[in-house]
């Protein structure tokens, strides 16, 4: 996991390649606020299921690979990998992991939220 | 039986999918001058759309939170007629089967980029107008036929005499082919249905048209 911390929260590279290939001049900030709206409705709904007795392990997955997927559109190349990481998680611990992890991930998505704003505005 | 629709243009494009991001990035790459698009994120909200609305070409994800992509193409095709491909994170060739064997135009491996988006929906499209025209070429070879066969049937010629006859009436009056066709068609068909009394009359058919 700590080897997570080593990956760079955004390639801005290929940030600004598919802003910059899109026909929009908005785009940037609308990807920011997609991201924003969409990570916020996934943690929150992550830590519904976790809540629940016994939790929704497939539903929690579902959320994940969704996160997953946003953070391979947009290039967030450490949020994506901790997500990978959750996912590759066996049955037995993959809640445990997650309550666990759910502080790191919040902050990768904060920090991907951020540079994105950044490179958008 | 298929639902039907008249083509429109810019062409109408429907994309579901449960990711926003992925949504958001579409609809910001192509051109709003040439695709209106429409977002659905579950199965149950794009059937509900293609229920009211006419999609020229619609755009899937493979794993949806109420269904899977499959499910929605299989709707397309059958009750819907409308044509797809898919966008999706799923790598897996046997998984990627399925949709292959639905018909799908295209297969697209996420992430994709706004300039593969593009190419890949471009041709898409061309295949769907190519599919139209061939459809259009069929439909007008038919209508001809037909024409043809009845006019073979009532004059007592063959298929070249027939032809010839066609022609011979169309070319001095500066009328289609097609345009003559349609209406012997149609007329034959009013006469075939409501079991008229008097026999089929080519000739006052053509008269009308003069």
């Amino acid at each position: 996991m700590s080897d997570n911390k080593t990956l760079r929260i955004l390639d801005k590279t290929h940030f600004r390649r598919i802003v910059g290939e899109s026909h929009s001049k908005r785009t940037g900030i609308r990807l920011a606020d997609a991201f924003s709206t969409q990570s916020t409705q996934i943690i929150g709904d992550i830590n519904t299921l976790l809540n629940l007795d016994p939790p929704s392990e497939a539903d929690i997955r579902g959320l994940l690979h969704r996160l997953q997927g946003s953070a391979e559109i947009l290039g967030a190349s450490r949020l994506s990998a901790l997500v990978l990481h959750l996912l590759k998680d066996d049955q037995d611990n993959f809640c445990t992991v997650l309550r666990s992890t759910l502080p790191s991930l919040v902050k990768a998505i904060d920090e991907t939220q951020a540079e994105i704003q950044a490179l958008a505005g | 039986m298929t639902k039907s629709h008249t083509p429109s243009s810019p062409h109408r494009i429907l994309v579901v999918d449960d990711d926003q991001v992925q949504c958001t990035l579409i609809c910001c790459t192509l051109d709003p001058a040439a695709y209106t698009i429409t977002l659905a994120y579950d199965k149950q909200q794009a059937l509900a759309l293609c229920d009211t609305q006419y999609f020229d070409f619609a755009i899937l994800d493979y794993e949806l939170p109420d269904g899977s992509g499959a499910d929605i193409a299989q709707a397309l095709r059958r009750t819907y007629n409308i044509p797809f491909a898919f966008i999706t994170m799923i790598d897996d060739r046997q998984r990627a089967r399925r949709p292959i064997e639905l018909g799908a135009l295209g297969y697209m491996i996420k992430p994709i980029t706004p300039k593969q988006l593009v190419i890949a929906i471009e041709t898409a499209c061309a295949e769907i107008e190519h599919r139209r025209n061939l459809k259009k070429a069929v439909d007008v070879h038919g209508t001809i036929g037909l024409a043809l066969g009845i006019i073979m049937n009532q004059a007592c010629l063959s298929k070249n005499e027939g032809l010839a006859q066609l022609r011979k009436f169309c070319q001095p009056r500066n009328l289609s082919l097609l345009f003559v066709a349609e209406h012997i068609v149609a007329a034959h068909d009013i006469f075939s249905h409501q079991k008229q009394q008097k026999p089929f009359n080519l000739a006052k058919v053509l008269e009308a048209l003069s």
